[in-house]
C-alpha cells in the first residue's frame, strides 16, 4: 500500500496515503488555550478548521526545535470520516510504496530504515485521553 | 786718737821708771844721806815699781790677745757673730783691726755663701722640678713621637695606596676618554643614520599616501560586488521560495496521484520527477547560498581588510608621522648629546691632565712621607736618649740637692750676727 512517510521523534512513521488531503506550509496556527501541550492550535484552509498537532510532543519528545518555533514548517492535513487532523512533522518523506496492509506494524524499507505504520483514529484516540486544563507550570 | 806703739810705751814706762828710781834716790839721798842705801832702796823701788809696771803692761797686751784669741776660738767654731773692740791705740789695734776686717770680710763670705747656696738649693729645686717636668714632657714628647711615628706610617702606607688607587684611577678616566673619543665617533654614526631614519621615514610616508590612495580606489569595485552578491541573494532567494512551493507542489501532486489509484500513477511518476527537481532546486539554491554567504562572507572579510588595511595605513601614517617627529627628536637629542659627550670628552682630558698633576702631588707627599717617617722614627729614638739623659740629669740634681742641703748645713754653723 501507499503511505505517506514522514519522521518526527527521531523516528519514521507513515500514514496510509487515502487518509492524506494536503501538505501546506506558512499557514497561520492559532492557539487554543487549555488544550494539552501537543495541541499546537488550529489552522484554517480552505474553509475547514484542522486541529494541528505537533508530532514530537505528542511522541514525547518534549524539546523538539519544531515545536518551539512552529515557523516555516509544514503541515500535513488528514482528512477521514469526517475528522480533520493536521501534523506538524520534523521532516516529510513523501509517499513510499510499502508491501503491508496492516497499520501499527512496522516495517524495514529498502533504505533499511524502519517506518512504523500509524492510523489517523490513533492519533485522535490517543488525544482523547489527553489531559485538558490549565498546564502544569 | 793718736795711736802710740808698744816701743814708745816700753820707752815712756822705762823713762818714767828711771824717773821715779832716781826721784826715790834723791829722796832718800836727801832725807837718809846715805848713797847706799838710797840706791838700795831706790833699786827696791825701781823694781817693784818694774815688777807693777811690767805687770800693767803685760797684762794689758795679754788681756787684749786674749780676747782677740777668745775671738778668734769663736770664729773658728762658726760663731761670727763677735764684735771685735777697737780699744788699743799700738800695734795690738792693727791686729784687732785685720782681725775685724777679716770678720767682716767672713761674714760677707759666708753671708753671700749662704744667700748663694740657698739660691742655688732654690734653683736646685726648681731646676729638679723642671727637670721632672722636662722628664714628664720627654716621656709625653716620646709617646707623642711613637704616635706621630705610627701615623706617619701609616700615612706613608695611605699616600702610597692613594697614589696606586689614583694611578689605577688615571688609568681608567684615560680608558673613559678613550670610551669617549668611541662614542663621539659613533654618535656621529648615530647622527648620520638618524638623518638617513628621518629621510627614509618620510619617503615611507609619502608611499604609504600613494599605497592608501591606490588602496582606496582600487577597493571601490569590492564595494559594489558586495551590494551585487547582495542582489543575487535576494533573487536566490526566490529560486528557493519557488523550489519549495514546487516541492510542496509535487508532494500534493503525488497525494493527489496516490487518491486516483492506478490512474494516477503517471501523474505520480511526474510530480515525483518535479519534487526531485525541485529538490535539486532547492540544493543547487542552498549551495549558491552557501557560495554566496561564502562569497559575502569573503567579500566582508576583504573589507573589514580593506577598512583594517585602511586603518592599519592611516594608522601607520600617524605612526610614521610620529617616527618622523622622533627621529627629528632623536636628531636634536643625537645633536645635543654629540656636543654633551663631546664636552664630557674635554672636561675628561682636562680631569686626566689634573688627576696627572695631582698624581704627581701625591707621589711627592708619599715620598715626603716616608722621609717624615724615617724623621720621625729618628726622632722617637733622639727623644728616648733624651729621655735617658734626663734621667741622667735628674739623678745629677738630686745629688747636686743633697750636696747643696749638705753646704746649707755646713754653713748654719756659723753664726752671724742678728742685724
Amino acid at each position: 500500500m501507499e503511505v505517506f512517510a514522514f519522521r518526527a521523534a527521531n523516528k519514521y512513521l507513515g500514514i496510509e496515503g487515502q487518509y492524506v488531503h494536503r501538505v501546506v506550509d506558512d499557514l497561520p496556527i492559532a492557539p487554543v488555550p487549555f488544550m494539552p501541550p501537543c495541541h499546537a492550535g488550529l489552522i484554517y484552509f480552505r474553509g475547514e478548521l484542522f486541529d494541528v498537532i505537533d508530532l514530537s510532543r505528542f511522541l514525547g519528545d518534549k524539546e523538539s526545535e519544531i515545536s518551539e518555533t512552529k515557523k516555516g514548517c509544514r503541515v500535513i492535513l488528514l482528512k477521514w470520516a469526517h475528522r480533520k487532523l493536521a501534523l506538524i512533522p520534523e521532516e516529510i518523506v513523501g509517499m513510499i510504496w510499502i508491501e503491508t496492509d496492516e497499520a501499527g506494524q512496522t516495517v524495514e524499507t529498502v533504505g533499511g530504515d524502519s517506518v512504523q505504520i500509524m492510523t489517523p483514529d490513533d492519533v485522535w484516540s490517543s488525544l482523547t485521553e489527553r489531559h485538558y486544563g490549565p498546564h502544569q507550570i | 786718737m793718736n795711736r802710740t806703739s808698744i816701743k814708745n810705751k816700753l820707752i815712756l814706762s822705762f823713762l818714767s821708771l828711771l824717773l821715779i828710781v832716781m826721784t826715790v834716790v834723791a829722796l832718800v839721798n836727801f832725807t837718809a844721806g846715805n848713797l847706799y842705801l838710797g840706791q838700795a832702796i831706790s833699786t827696791v823701788f825701781a823694781l817693784a815699781f818694774g815688777v807693777i809696771f811690767g805687770n800693767i803692761f803685760s797684762n794689758s797686751l795679754t788681756r787684749r790677745l786674749n780676747s782677740l784669741s777668745h775671738a778668734a776660738k769663736k770664729i773658728s767654731g762658726g760663731d761670727l757673730s763677735q764684735e771685735i773692740s777697737l780699744l788699743s791705740h799700738d800695734e795690738v789695734r792693727d791686729l784687732e783691726e785685720v782681725f775685724a776686717m777679716m770678720l767682716g770680710e767672713l761674714r760677707g763670705i759666708v753671708s753671700d755663701m749662704l744667700y748663694v747656696s740657698v739660691e742655688i738649693q732654690h734653683t736646685n729645686t726648681r731646676l729638679a722640678d723642671l727637670a721632672q717636668k722636662v722628664l714628664v714632657d720627654s716621656e709625653e714628647i716620646d709617646q707623642l713621637a711613637e704616635a706621630i711615628a705610627k701615623g706617619s706610617e701609616d700615612q706613608t702606607i695611605i699616600a702610597q695606596k692613594t697614589s696606586l688607587k689614583m694611578e689605577s684611577g688615571l688609568d681608567a678616566m684615560q680608558e673613559m676618554v678613550r670610551q669617549s673619543a668611541f662614542t663621539v665617533s659613533k654618535i656621529n654614526e648615530a647622527k648620520l643614520k638618524t638623518e638617513k631614519g628621518e629621510s627614509n621615514a618620510r619617503k615611507t610616508l609619502s608611499h604609504l599616501e600613494t599605497v592608501l590612495q591606490q588602496m582606496i580606489e582600487y577597493s571601490q569595485p569590492i564595494y559594489s560586488m558586495s551590494n551585487r552578491v547582495e542582489k543575487i541573494k535576494l533573487v536566490m532567494n526566490v529560486i528557493d521560495e519557488v523550489a519549495q512551493k514546487t516541492d510542496i507542489l509535487s508532494l500534493n501532486a503525488s497525494i493527489e496521484a496516490s487518491r486516483a489509484g492506478e490512474l494516477g500513477k503517471g501523474f505520480a511518476l511526474v510530480a515525483d520527477e518535479i519534487r526531485s527537481m525541485a529538490a535539486n532546486a532547492k540544493e543547487s539554491s542552498k549551495q549558491i547560498e552557501k557560495i554566496m554567504e561564502e562569497m559575502l562572507k569573503d567579500n566582508r572579510a576583504v573589507i573589514e581588510a580593506l577598512s583594517k588595511s585602511r586603518d592599519g595605513i592611516t594608522k601607520g601614517r600617524e605612526i610614521i608621522h610620529d617616527i618622523v617627529d622622533t627621529f627629528s627628536e632623536m636628531l636634536s637629542g643625537v645633536k645635543d648629546i654629540f656636543s654633551e659627550v663631546k664636552e664630557i670628552e674635554q672636561v675628561t682630558g682636562k680631569q686626566v691632565n689634573q688627576m696627572k698633576g695631582i698624581l704627581t702631588h701625591v707621589q711627592q707627599f708619599s715620598k715626603l712621607a716616608s722621609e717624615n717617617f724615617v724623621s720621625t722614627q729618628k726622632t722617637s729614638r733622639a727623644t728616648k736618649n733624651q729621655k735617658v739623659d734626663i734621667k741622667a740629669m735628674v739623678d745629677d740634681m738630686r745629688s747636686l740637692k743633697n750636696l747643696s742641703e749638705k753646704m746649707i748645713q755646713t754653713q748654719q754653723r756659723f753664726k752671724l750676727p742678728v742685724e
